[in-house]
């Protein structure tokens, strides 16, 4: 027998003596995912929900726009979720390298419809700043009145978040091409 | 054989069972989406493995690689003894050090697969493989000398 061969024989030896379970950290993480799953489907549940009660009472036409936007929107973004999901699922029966193509296609995937979120979000923001021109100069008096605050404020904020969350996962898709491309000239090579 | 596989991929015990369960999901995923209801050893090592591949990825994101020495457990739960685990960790530990696509080859050879097997789970060819696993068998020799040997 080789040296290698004989060394191969030792390692299998060592590495079929199966892992310890780590019974406290296994249950932890079954109730981590347990409780992901369920929590995610909760969250976009109650939003929905909380949106359907408060559009019953839309006072005006924006109102009622603004909010079917952004049920839409929370129903896009979960499907969206759950489309990546499903592609990342049927891309793991795949051979490796099929494995790595299919995630970089997807992390490419993620970085378009980044892109598409921010054109949307400077279209919508330059429409939005000629209304709120508009309005400030109609409502001189009344900007500091809650619903005013409220009408203006709310796309304010929902605009910077959904540009911080664009920008939360452009940094992530971009790091995780940087190692699949390494990885992609690993297993060609 | 996946906690096996899952300790080639991350070092604390905390990873490794997040991985499992991890690789269980992916596994009832993938048998949905293949439409298809075997559980070949073959299919479940290539799940596993691919997920393992992208959960140490997005580990990564958060904190460095795992260091040489992982942490070893003082004793062991299951009347095995502490010196054959410390071994395995050592090898695990080795192992995960290596570059992805001889990382796999390496855990796949030990796991009984041959050369065919492997290059089919890889998508490359037998004689790559056969590289890969000697080149990791000269770092694996380097690294391991004087734990195992």
């Amino acid at each position: 027998m080789t040296d290698e061969s004989e060394d191969w024989v030792q390692w299998q030896e060592a590495w079929r003596t199966t892992p310890p379970k780590g019974a406290e950290e296994q249950r932890r993480a079954h109730r981590r995912y347990r409780g992901a799953e369920v929590a995610q489907v909760v969250v976009v549940l109650a939003a929905i929900a909380l949106l359907a009660v408060a559009l019953r009472y839309a006072a005006s036409p924006f109102e009622l726009a603004f909010g079917v936007s952004v049920v839409a929107a929370i129903f896009g973004v979960w499907i969206a979720h759950r489309m990546t999901r499903t592609s990342e699922a049927s891309a793991l029966t795949r051979d490796s390298i099929g494995h790595l193509a299919a995630l970089h296609a997807l992390r490419d995937r993620e970085l378009r419809i980044v892109r598409f979120v921010w054109l949307v979000l400077s279209l919508e923001g330059a429409y939005l700043t000629t209304w709120w021109i508009g309005g400030s100069a109609f409502h001189d008096k009344e900007l500091d009145a809650p619903i005013a605050i409220l009408v203006l404020g709310t796309p304010i904020v929902a605009m910077i978040a959904l540009v911080a969350w664009a920008a939360l996962v452009r940094r992530r898709a971009k790091a995780e091409l940087r190692r699949i491309a390494s990885m992609e000239q690993d297993f060609s090579a | 054989m996946l906690r096996r596989v899952a300790s080639g991929y991350v070092a604390t015990r905390a990873d490794r069972e997040e991985l499992v369960q991890d690789i269980v999901i992916a596994l009832s995923h993938a048998l949905r989406s293949s439409g298809d209801e075997s559980l070949e050893r073959m299919f479940v090592l290539r799940v596993a493995h691919n997920r393992g591949v992208s959960f140490s990825m997005r580990k990564s994101r958060f904190k460095p690689p795992a260091e040489t020495n992982a942490p070893v457990s003082s004793q062991s739960d299951r009347g095995i003894p502490i010196v054959v685990e410390r071994e395995r960790e050592r090898l695990s530990a080795a192992i995960r050090r290596l570059p992805e696509a001889q990382r796999q080859a390496v855990m796949l050879h030990l796991e009984g697969l041959t050369q065919s097997e492997i290059a089919s789970i890889q998508g490359t060819t037998d004689n790559n493989v056969d590289q890969r696993l000697t080149r990791a068998h000269d770092s694996l020799r380097a690294m391991l000398t004087g734990d195992l040997g």
